[in-house]
């Protein structure tokens, strides 16, 4: 039994209570908005934006469903996620680690070329990438998307990671290397069981970038069935004319994926933000 | 193991990949995003399939800013698509200058294909005495208003920019917006200043620019057409948050009656298709300015997209088919019925096919116009429009004076970038 606090119910309380109630409803209250609206018809949703559906209609739904193949697009989505994820992580452990550990005179010129590589904005790079992704046959293929994307996402989780690894105690390694351990020993065994936080932080704000990611999709894939979901969902939202109720459909439905992944992983999620770099 | 494994389950997906047949002609357009264009260009393509089965097409569809970016960036990188939407003016006179535009001329003279052009039509896809792409539709700008509402409040059209002026404010006192705007996107601002210099001064301002005339200006008129519109916003006429608001959201605000009027592109009457019940949609031509040195009649109208054919592309035959398939009557009245629009080819907007507004529109209002001036932002080059709309922006939320404004758009517009 854990002891119960007596909390005293004074006026402080009260106010707290009162703006995190306010702040609930502010953050919930869009959510709740989406949810409701989609259950309108466009005239309704046209007459007033506010107001709640007349009838329960499904119509919404189905017109996202059948019309956009959301399906399709959620599972390229997934693709390139997963492939542009995996590869930034792999590079970015292994290039933290030694941007750590060995420092030869030339590293802080390796550093510096990262960081102008950071500085370089996506769009400047879309013209040369077509050409270098028409050379390799890559264009409008789920790879010609994920390589660049790993490519622009690496040197921000590289510093990520390295800034990791800096606050680990050197004595850790050096003990390894008197126990006689090989430097691929040392970074397997010693170094990488308690990177995983680290990996985990990495990986999940790349999930991030790459799964909201518009730009390199819609300009480097053309076939409608390789799109990925941020492209795929301007099928609903018109120059002049959108059906709100069914594009707030389509938002929905796209939601479900990142949500489901979000339940699955929430306990190595928060601990991933908290970042307890302490191994137990 | 689980990560090899995983690494080659992507890599055999992406080979998968393989690019289009050889044969097939590319074609890339914008009629995406919107039921009534995915229903006009459905309706193309299997025509065209039925009708042209030896030709295989390649298409590729995107929404109209995301299509923007992604032709750039293919004509950029020296990988254009064979026949392809272009919007006209600045847009595709960027193509031209880059020698990947293919000249129809040849083409345009045989089996009077020129002529079932609108004139005014077809010299908005040419270029120093040569046409670079076929004209599609054409969107003209109006002001619009809910007949229903205006009849309960006995409010009559206005004639003159006074009478607008007066509506306005009645329709202040009676806690309505008056002219509803959403100018996130920049654009529909433009009209206002548009109209404004056309009154003031005349038609043809940005052309004349644009074809490099010695004595081309914005002149006095230029600095009183922004002075005019900083009023309006200052007289709280447009809907709060107005720079900040897309067109789709002041819409809104217009078919839900919280706003009296709009001025707005034709494509407002498909936009109105899920007004509320008893809206009724109406329109006027904008006001006559009273000392104005313009033409009163003259109406903003210009052609909205186009298609072109890439020098680049091998078959030139197939490409030209499919531009005079797209551009035969029977294909243009289907896209007048289908989306309410106004089309550049002859006899095609019917009454039948327009409805009774465009028709009134197309058959009223435009061949009563002196001129028809083409929009401002398509026609000047990318670099001066943005000039145009950052400006506009700042002299309506009152940041930039409108002396500075006329002046930094005159400057932009002479150095023709």
């Amino acid at each position: 039994m854990t002891p119960t606090v007596v909390h005293r119910w004074n006026r402080t309380n009260s106010i707290v209570l009162a703006f995190l109630t306010l702040h609930v409803l502010m953050v919930i209250f869009p959510f709740v908005w989406m949810i409701y609206s989609t259950f309108k018809t466009n005239r309704e949703f046209m007459r007033s934006v506010w107001s709640f559906p007349t009838s329960l209609n499904f119509d919404a739904y189905i017109g996202a469903w059948s019309g956009g193949a959301l399906g399709g697009y959620a599972v390229n989505s997934l693709i390139v996620m997963a492939g542009a994820t995996l590869i930034t992580v792999l590079v970015s452990t292994l290039a933290g680690y030694a941007l750590a550990i060995y420092r030869p005179r030339w590293m802080p010129a390796v550093e510096l070329s990262l960081t102008a590589a950071m500085a370089i904005p996506a769009y400047v790079a879309l013209v040369p990438l077509v050409v270098m992704l028409r050379g390799a046959g890559l264009l409008d293929t789920h790879l010609g998307v994920i390589l660049p994307t790993a490519a622009f996402n690496v040197p921000v989780s590289i510093f990520i990671m390295q800034a990791f690894f800096n606050t680990l105690p050197r004595e850790l390694f050096d003990a390894g290397r008197v126990d006689g351990a090989s430097e691929w020993q040392i970074f397997r065994k010693v170094a990488l069981p308690i990177a995983r936080p680290a990996m985990f932080t990495v990986a999940i704000v790349n999930m991030i970038w790459v799964w909201n990611d518009f730009l390199f999709p819609v300009v480097f894939i053309n076939n409608p069935a390789r799109k990925t979901l941020p492209v795929g969902l301007t099928d609903f939202v018109g120059e002049h004319i959108t059906n709100y109720p069914v594009m707030l459909a389509a938002i929905l439905i796209a939601a479900i994926a990142p949500l489901i992944l979000f339940i699955y992983f929430e306990r190595q999620i928060t601990a991933a933000l908290i970042g307890g770099a302490v191994k137990e | 193991m689980k990560l090899k494994r995983l690494l080659i389950a992507g890599a055999a997906l992406a080979l998968t990949a393989f690019p289009a047949a050889a044969g097939a002609l590319s074609f890339w357009h914008a009629y995406a995003g919107q039921q009534d264009k995915i229903d006009f260009i459905t309706f193309a393509l299997d025509e065209f399939a039925r009708k042209h089965p030896d030709i295989t097409l390649d298409v590729v569809a995107a929404e109209q800013s995301a299509y923007k970016t992604k032709l750039n960036t293919a004509m950029a990188s020296g990988n254009p698509p064979d026949v392809f939407y272009t919007l006209p003016g600045g847009f595709l006179n960027a193509f031209v200058k880059g020698g990947q535009m293919y000249a129809l001329d040849a083409d345009l003279a045989k089996d009077g294909w020129r002529e079932s052009f609108l004139e005014s039509a077809i010299a908005q896809t040419m270029k120093d005495g040569k046409t670079y792409a076929v004209p599609v539709d054409v969107d003209s700008v109006v002001f619009w208003y809910d007949k229903a509402l205006f009849a309960e409040k006995g409010w009559t059209v206005p004639k003159t920019y006074d009478e607008l002026m007066a509506l306005a404010e009645k329709a202040k006192e009676e806690g309505l917006v008056p002219f509803s705007l959403g100018n996130k996107d920049s654009w529909p601002a433009t009209f206002w200043f548009q109209y404004m210099e056309m009154r003031l001064k005349g038609s043809g301002v940005v052309a004349s620019f644009v074809n490099g005339d010695a004595g081309a200006t914005l002149g006095a008129e230029g600095e009183k057409a922004f002075q005019t519109i900083a009023e309006i916003a200052q007289k709280d006429y447009f809907p709060i948050g107005f720079n900040g608001m897309s067109d789709q959201e002041a819409n809104m605000l217009f078919l839900n009656g919280q706003a009296a009027m709009l001025l707005n592109g034709t494509w407002q009457i498909g936009a109105s298709a899920d007004a509320p019940e008893g809206f009724e949609l109406g329109y006027f031509a904008f006001p006559s300015v009273s000392g104005g040195a313009g033409d009163q009649s003259d109406v903003l109208a210009g052609v909205a997209a186009s298609f072109g054919i890439s020098e680049k592309a091998e078959n030139k035959a197939d490409a030209v088919t499919l531009l005079k398939f797209l551009t035969s009557p029977e294909v243009m009245t289907k896209y007048v019925e289908l989306r309410k629009t106004m089309v550049t080819v002859k006899g095609a907007t019917t009454e039948a096919a327009a409805g009774p507004v465009l028709y009134g529109i197309s058959n009223e209002l435009m061949n009563a116009a002196g001129h028809l001036d083409s929009f401002y932002d398509t026609a000047m080059p990318p670099a001066a429009t943005n000039i145009y709309y950052t400006t506009l922006q700042g002299v309506l939320d009152g940041s930039v004076a409108p002396a500075d404004g006329a002046k930094r758009l005159e400057d932009a517009l002479k150095a023709n970038k």
